[in-house]
């Protein structure tokens, strides 16, 4: 799976996470999911979701899968928008510490995403 | 529920058996319940089988259980392969005990096989079905629970000391379980001292890979008169459900716990008559958590169950007798049938140096896989003496 595909570029600008959101409900999915997960109305509209968010968890991976050389910041990132996403974070969180999503090499070097923190 | 039995149990020594193929594990798994219970393979009328790995590293996503019974000399019944993650051996378990309470059939077995020494990524931990994006991005189980046990940790208090306390009274238990994988007694120092996995957890903090058998046969009241069996353990319980999309504090599991609800209202019986309990301790924080949402202890007193040894043989509820995951070991889909086996076997009052006094309620919890931020499955099943 190649997790750079789900990068878009906002009309700002800057980089956001492709998602869903129901028209029924308004309940966000990342990744975008065709049947809201919420109230299980489908077809929902895809949007760019502002990959903005807060660090609800993280853990030094000091051994990290198959694929990754280094060690890693491993968090559980809560998006503004409702989703939790899964991702690395390129330092050590500020206690409940805003992130937004960037552009980095995951698995094998494959092109993907993390997080850092921002303002 | 009608009244259902385990009537025999069976298993292999966990470990690394590199001449041993899985044929050769679930066979002598199935000979040894066959043997416990006193019956013939004939006898069986039909089988269910644990697995989770075997498609990927041996190219059996299908056939385990016909492969395995048919070297025990059970052929010619209905034989299903049971794929619920981690917890494939409790859902064959289940399936068998379904199978009695059909009536269709009144004795059946069940059997959980796995062989993981042979997996390429050594020293790496195993990944899990299904997490594609998630694996991508680094995900790993102990990733996974390390961020669970961050959130327990500012809940409760609990630090990695309290976790490390789990690694060493499982090892300490193990070592009077000739079928577990590690028996040699570990200190808190050395849990701590051993190399991080995933912060609050290293790798003494997570339960080994392992090759294995477990296996348990379930009959019906009918069938024990007409076999004359004893040693009849009875099933109370056999609770499952499943997870997904519940974004919710990490600091606990809510999905165990709703198994667990399930499991005491199946039984009527109530958390406080449990005496003795084998967890899904993949990791030392997990068992800590566990106590909590397997309502062994009121929230919060997680940390107190393991520092004050109510949890440990001699304890009020002794958790893990068997070593659990981290010391017996877990070769996947035969976990949650080896907690069978020992519940089964403190039940009977048979389990030597590490028997629990007067048991007369066991539980056995296995929990597998992941979904959208949660477990996938959780299983929690209730037995009783007779």
């Amino acid at each position: 799976m190649d997790a750079s595909a789900l990068l878009e570029e906002r009309p700002d600008g800057a980089l956001g996470l492709r998602g869903s959101r129901c028209p029924a409900c308004g309940h966000h999915a990342f990744p975008p999911r065709a049947v809201c997960t919420s109230c299980f109305t489908t077809p929902t509209l895809d949007v760019v979701l502002a990959g903005t968010g807060r660090v609800h968890a993280w853990t030094n991976l000091e051994t990290p899968p198959a694929g990754f050389d280094q060690p890693i910041v491993y968090a559980a990132v809560d998006l503004d928008e409702g989703p939790r996403v899964l991702a690395p974070l390129e330092a050590t969180p500020e206690p409940g510490g805003r992130v937004q999503v960037v552009a980095r090499t995951v698995r094998d070097g494959h092109p993907g995403f993390g997080f850092v923190s921002c303002r | 529920m009608k009244p259902v039995y385990v009537a025999g149990v069976g298993m292999t020594p966990f470990g690394k058996f590199a001449d041993k193929s899985l044929a050769d594990l679930g066979g002598a798994a199935v000979l040894a319940a066959l043997a416990d219970a006193g019956i013939s393979p004939a006898e069986i009328q039909v089988g269910y089988a644990g697995h989770a790995r075997t498609g990927r590293l041996h190219a059996y996503e299908n056939g385990v259980g016909q492969l395995v019974l048919w070297q025990a000399g059970i052929r010619d019944i209905p034989i299903t392969g049971v794929g619920n993650y981690c917890a494939s051996g409790s859902t064959a378990m289940r399936e068998a005990v379904m199978a009695v309470l059909t009536e269709m059939y009144d004795v059946a077995i069940a059997v959980g096989v796995e062989k993981l020494s042979v997996r390429a990524e050594k020293g790496k931990p195993l990944t899990s079905d299904g997490m594609e994006l998630e694996g991508e991005l680094g995900f790993t189980p102990p990733a996974f629970f390390a961020l669970a046990a961050q959130r327990y940790m500012e809940r409760t208090g609990a630090t990695p000391t309290t976790f490390a306390q789990v690694a060493v009274k499982n090892r300490r238990h193990a070592a009077d379980n000739p079928y577990a994988q590690y028996r040699k007694p570990i200190t808190v120092e050395e849990v701590l001292a051993s190399p991080m996995v995933a912060s609050p957890l290293t790798r003494l903090s997570c339960c080994p890979t392992g090759d294995g058998a477990a296996a348990a046969i379930v009959v019906s009241e009918r069938a024990a008169k007409r076999l004359g069996l004893d040693r009849l353990v009875k099933v109370r319980a056999i609770s499952l459900v499943s997870g997904g999309h519940r974004y919710e504090s990490m600091d606990s599991f809510e999905i165990d716990e709703r198994a667990a609800r399930g499991a005491y209202e199946m039984a009527g019986i109530d958390p406080a008559d449990v005496d003795l309990a084998e967890v899904h301790d993949a990791f030392t924080s997990s068992e800590v958590m566990h106590y909590e949402d397997l309502l062994l202890c009121p929230r919060g007193d997680g940390p107190k169950m393991i520092e004050e040894g109510i949890t440990a043989l001699g304890g009020r509820i002794p958790v893990s007798t068997s070593g659990g995951l981290m010391s017996k070991g877990h070769p996947l889909g035969a976990t949650g049938l080896a907690q069978v086996h020992e519940v089964v076997t403190q039940l009977r009052g048979e389990a030597g140096p590490r028997q629990v006094e007067g048991a007369r309620v066991g539980m056995a919890h296995c929990v597998g896989g992941f979904l959208d931020g949660d477990a996938a499955s959780s299983s929690v099943q209730l037995f009783e003496r007779t």
